[in-house]
């Protein structure tokens, strides 16, 4: 196991130098693999179940209404987005139908990323999306102090809608 | 003629015991959704009103009642179904207290809603038709819409009619204190915080006091951009051009987050100054169950 975390690691105290030298793009992609999947897995934490009549005490609960169905309804590709979009759109929904599926890893927050995703690009268009995707992810994490909870699909989760990371230069509904 | 008695007898028996029992049924029903309500089971409470207001659409009790649907739609977080009720209310019994009484809380329903100016403009109509106690708290709403709306000139002109022995003198001068210290509000420039995660990411974050989302855009944003550059080294322009696009929107993303966090912190510190202004002048002003003596027990 020690050998396989190093392994996958690349750390310049197990290797040589000559070695790091001459693998220094394998250690990148371990290193990345290694800090995207604790940025994955970390968020995984603050989402909990409860009992259909239990009250949350950890946060104030800002709407109590529980959404239908259980699940949030899968992504359709329409012929009115542009390219871009569509490409987006199709790696969204290979996600979505792929590894969310699996039911291994769930969002802790409402809406969730690959959800968040579609509507950012879907309100602002492919190239703001993806990068307010990117600052989702990386906000995520000190978030969860902030950001109020809501009963979404049978779970509380931190409620972190596009309107609360566009408030400050786009029109907002109200 | 014994059978015609007996009927007259039957339907007077029968109408003294419905005259006897229907105030006792009404009673029941109000109490019932008035402790529904003080438990704060809203929409319980509101299907029980409704359920009185149904039966007994003549009892003097009625227009309250439906006012109370409205307070109970407005504290069940549901404030659209409570405007649209107290505008219904204030149209339909115009001229009586019931109507005034659904103009201010219209006004309260939209400063819940953030819609500050439509709130003024109910409240400058309330004031131009009404002299009566509730004056001065519907001046004292009008200065927080107008401290809220970022029009901080007008906030002395709300408030300066109310007299020094009012009630709501305590709630005005609080409003007035909070005007002399508004541009103290702790505050985060987008500009700084967006610029310093352009240089370094991270920085604008541990800027905005969030070191988690430093710690991620430093890591993702510098592993990004170390690995687009060994790819390019080695030649691997098909990988190399992918990780940079990865790495540009990650970048984009890290300086977007530092301008948002700052924006969001700034967002937060109003917050808190007008909760804490919100506690001191006693809001809500109209809805709170002691204001109207609506609720338990009959006092309409």
């Amino acid at each position: 196991m020690i050998y396989l975390f190093f392994r996958l690691i690349g750390s310049p105290l197990y290797y040589k130098k000559a070695v790091f030298e001459q693998k220094r793009l394998e250690f990148a992609w371990g290193w990345l693999v290694l800090v995207l999947a604790f940025a994955f897995f970390q968020g995984t934490t603050c989402a909990y179940g409860e009992l259909p009549w239990s009250i949350a005490d950890q946060h104030d609960v800002v709407e109590s209404f529980d959404l239908r169905p259980s699940h949030p309804a899968k992504l359709s590709v329409s012929s009115a987005d542009s390219m871009a979009e569509t490409v987006c759109f199709m790696f969204l929904k290979l996600y979505q139908d792929g590894l969310s599926s699996l039911g291994t890893v769930k969002c802790p927050m409402h809406p969730s990323c690959s959800n968040y995703c579609i509507q950012t690009i879907r309100k602002h268009g492919a190239p703001i999306g993806i990068m307010m995707t990117a600052e989702r992810l990386i906000h995520e994490a000190d978030e969860k102090k902030h950001a109020p909870m809501i009963r979404a699909y049978g779970k509380l989760r931190f409620f972190d809608p596009v309107a609360a990371n566009d408030f400050w230069w786009a029109q907002s509904e109200k | 003629m014994r059978y015609f008695i007996a009927t007259v007898c039957a339907w007077a028996i029968a109408a003294c015991a419905y005259g006897q029992t229907a105030p006792n049924e009404a009673e029941k029903i109000l109490g019932f959704a008035d402790s529904l309500y003080k438990r704060q089971d809203y929409y319980r409470a509101i299907t029980e009103y409704e359920r009185f207001v149904f039966l007994f659409p003549r009892h003097s009790a009625t227009p309250k009642t439906q006012l109370q649907i409205g307070i109970a739609y407005l504290k069940g977080q549901k404030p659209e179904l409570a405007a649209r009720r107290f505008q219904d209310l204030s149209e339909r019994f115009q001229g009586q207290a019931v109507a005034d009484q659904a103009s201010l809380l219209l006004a309260e329903t939209f400063y819940s809603m953030e819609q500050y100016a439509r709130a003024i403009e109910v409240l400058n109509q309330y004031l131009r038709a009404n002299t009566n106690a509730n004056v001065d708290a519907a001046r004292t709403l009008q200065g927080l819409c107008y401290l809220r709306e970022g029009r901080p000139h007008d906030v002395p002109i709300a408030l300066q009619p109310i007299k020094q022995n009012s009630t709501m003198k305590t709630s005005a001068e609080a409003i007035e204190h909070a005007l002399s210290v508004y541009d103290q509000i702790p505050r985060k420039s987008p500009w700084v915080a967006g610029g310093l995660s352009a240089l370094l990411p991270g920085a604008g974050q541990l800027y905005n006091h969030r070191p988690r989302d430093a710690a991620l855009a430093f890591l993702l944003t510098g592993l990004f951009g170390w690995a687009t550059y060994e790819a390019y080294e080695r030649n691997e322009v098909v990988t190399g051009t992918g990780l940079a696009v990865l790495t540009f929107a990650w970048y984009s993303g890290n300086v977007y987050n530092a301008c948002n966090g700052a924006n969001k912190y700034n967002r937060e510190q109003q917050r808190l100054f007008f909760d804490n202004l919100q506690v001191r002048c006693g809001y809500p002003l109209f809805s709170g169950s002691e204001s109207w003596g609506v609720g338990v027990g009959f006092r309409f």
